[in-house]
């Protein structure tokens, strides 16, 4: 299927959900529904043209499946531990070894750049943030 | 009007407001400098910390990482062919081939120069400009006001790159995200799914945040990790400092006068009208001085007129790209729409009233605005000569400092961790919109749009009781709706002409 007919043909889904599902749930009465309403229009009508008039040749995919596999989905769950990990032991320590993963990760291996990465990162955070403006960063069992 | 100047003075001649000009400025550049990361992120990533900034230094700064930023773009895309920001594009086509002849120090230079001329006669536009429209912007109700924003939203939606289709759904989405939070009438809830954090909308920080930087970062990682064993470009050798290669003639500076002088007329009028961009205003006004050379065969082989054609092209939006966010309250762009956040946290609304009630705050917006311009030709002088560095810093390093500098500006807002979850699903968002080539600046400005038109349409209902008739009964009103509809019109016609042409 061509690409465009798939987004107008996801988007139009997506619109029939909100006009029928989420709007009459979520909201009070005709007034309020009414922005909302529109917005779905101006939503479902292109997706409705882009479903019906899709042009015969396919562009370039932006998708790569095992790129994103292989970048992405482990830099998201890893940011997903880090925001758990954050709540518990407060910022210092998993943002050290958040930035030590993240770095390893994005295929970075020179020690030096293993070092002082997060020195200088943390080290500045620590001056101009917490020292400077004064602002409290997350705390938990550790800081 | 002499007693708003003098308070003006006062509240320019503070040097928190050139502390901050010339931090923003500084990072701009450097922000600008670095391939893939953009004016905007540098914007984005520090709009959070305006909290502890007064009204003017927060403008200041912001105002400079937007100048420094445009600057910035320059330098990768003269240096290695790869523009820093989107509108640097066009300046690849002249800057990279006089760079490859041993003239990056003439080149860079002469971006710099074109840069900041064309911003600083592009603010002239907006000073003299500003108290006209915002006199005429105070005489217009509801209704006007309704059909302006419709207006502007459709400009924005149809000029969106890419198929105005997908510009459309971008639109969209952005107005639906701006009914979250509370009816503007009546006060209900809606949309906010049983969270009370949502009681008050989408906060613009943590989403901005998510939308431009986090999900920038995923995007970029992807491209990196595709393309890191292929050579993107090839090295080139700086010019020798002191040498003509590197230097600036006034014959030279002459030589680009009156294509700056044309750029900037074409940047500031492209710059008016919202949602056609920076890109736009600097690719018409290569063309248009490419047309007007005696010699255009030279462009596109290092012309020192491409050069400054298309930087002065893209900085000469900036000023007049204010006109409708100062008066009207109406961002043209993505970069104004930050902005407006920065107002917007200060508790500022720009608008018709903006001016009649801030007049001395406006005054020493535009004096700092005049700041900026002479930082970005001090700070840049200094840094073209430390351009080749900037671009070297690991992207690895970077991926991993935006992504934690993601978490601190989206935790910074309301130190709540529900916010950094806002910022990550904003996040995922936008990967998935780009990976589907819709338009992020477009939903982002329609999103700062939506609940104004909600306001005004509701109110313009409320004084007709309910009768649509009142957007077509006031003249401004139906002249706005008659051009929303006459513009509409216009792209279904080109577009079904240009399907008719393409078939074989």
């Amino acid at each position: 299927m061509h690409i465009d007919r798939l987004t107008g043909l996801g988007f139009l889904v997506f619109s029939a959900l909100l006009w029928f599902v989420v709007i009459p749930a979520q909201t009070e009465g005709p007034d309020e529904a009414f922005v909302p309403r529109l917005s779905v229009l101006v939503i479902a009508i292109p997706a409705l043209i882009m479903l019906l008039r899709a042009p015969r040749t396919n562009p370039a995919p932006t998708f790569d499946p095992a790129l994103f596999l292989r970048v992405s989905v482990p830099i998201i769950l890893l940011f997903l531990v880090y925001l758990v990990a954050l709540a518990r032991i407060g910022f210092f320590l998993p943002s050290f070894v958040f930035i030590l993963c993240s770095l390893w990760l994005f295929g970075e291996r020179r020690k030096k750049i293993f070092l002082l990465t997060p020195l200088i990162t943390l080290g500045g955070i620590y001056i101009l943030i917490v020292r400077l403006l004064q602002f409290e960063l997350p705390r938990g069992m550790l800081f | 009007m002499f007693e708003s100047l003098m308070t003006a003075l006062g509240m320019v001649l503070d040097w928190q407001n050139f502390f901050w000009s010339l931090f923003g400025v500084t990072f701009g550049i450097i922000v600008g400098a670095i391939p893939g990361l953009s004016d905007t992120m540098a914007i984005v990533l520090l709009l959070p910390f305006t909290y502890y900034l007064g009204p003017i230094p927060s403008i200041a700064m912001l105002m400079g990482l937007s100048k420094g930023g445009n600057f910035g773009g320059s330098i990768p895309a003269i240096l290695f062919n790869i523009p820093g920001t989107p509108q640097a594009m066009i300046t690849t086509f002249d800057g990279y081939p006089l760079a490859k002849q041993g003239k990056s120090g003439k080149a860079l230079k002469t971006a710099l120069f074109a840069s900041v001329t064309a911003d600083t006669a592009s603010d002239l536009v907006l000073i003299f400009l500003a108290a006209p429209v915002a006199m005429v912007a105070l005489r217009i109700g509801p209704p006007e006001y309704s059909m302006i924003l419709l207006f502007s939203l459709v400009i924005i939606s149809l000029a969106a790159g890419g198929s105005p289709c997908r510009g459309l759904i971008s639109t969209g989405i952005g107005l639906l995200l701006a009914t979250v939070g509370c009816d503007p009438e009546i006060g209900t809830p809606r949309f906010n799914f049983g969270f009370i954090e949502l009681a008050d909308g989408i906060s613009i920080m943590p989403m901005a945040i998510g939308l431009l930087a986090f999900s920038e970062v995923l995007l970029q990682a992807e491209r990196w990790y595709k393309d890191r064993n292929n050579k993107t470009h090839d090295e080139i050798t700086l010019s020798r400092p002191g040498t003509d290669a590197d230097r600036l003639t006034p014959a030279e500076m002459k030589l680009c006068l009156p294509t700056i002088a044309r750029s900037t007329l074409i940047g500031s009028f492209v710059g008016i009208v919202p949602g056609i961009g920076t890109t736009v205003g600097a690719y018409l006004s290569y063309i248009w001085s490419r047309k007007k050379s005696p010699y255009p065969e030279k462009f596109g082989n290092g012309a020192l007129e491409g050069i400054a054609a298309s930087e002065a092209g893209n900085n000469a939006v900036n000023g007049p790209n204010l006109v409708p966010l100062l008066t009207l309250g109406i961002p043209g762009n993505l970069a104004a729409a930050l902005i407006l956040g920065g107002f917007m946290i200060k508790g500022l609304v720009p608008g018709p009233q903006f001016m009649e009630s801030n007049a001395p705050m406006l005054y020493a917006l535009f004096a700092v605005l005049l700041i900026s311009n002479l930082y970005t030709l001090v700070v840049g002088g200094i840094f073209v000569h430390y351009a080749k560095k900037l671009t070297r810093i690991p992207k690895t390093v970077l991926f991993s400092c935006v992504m934690l500098f993601s978490f601190i500006g989206s935790y910074v807002n309301n130190s709540s961790l529900f916010d950094v979850g806002v910022m990550f699903v904003f996040g995922l968002v936008g990967y998935l919109f780009a990976k589907l080539r819709l338009s992020m600046p477009t939903m982002i400005v329609a999103f700062f749009l939506g609940s104004l038109l909600e306001h005004k349409m509701r109110q313009s209902l409320l004084i007709s009781r309910g009768d649509w008739t009142i957007f077509v009964d006031r003249p401004i009103a139906l002249c706005f709706l008659a051009m929303t509809v006459f513009i509409t019109l216009f792209y279904i016609v080109r577009l079904t002409r240009g399907r008719k042409a393409a078939r074989p």
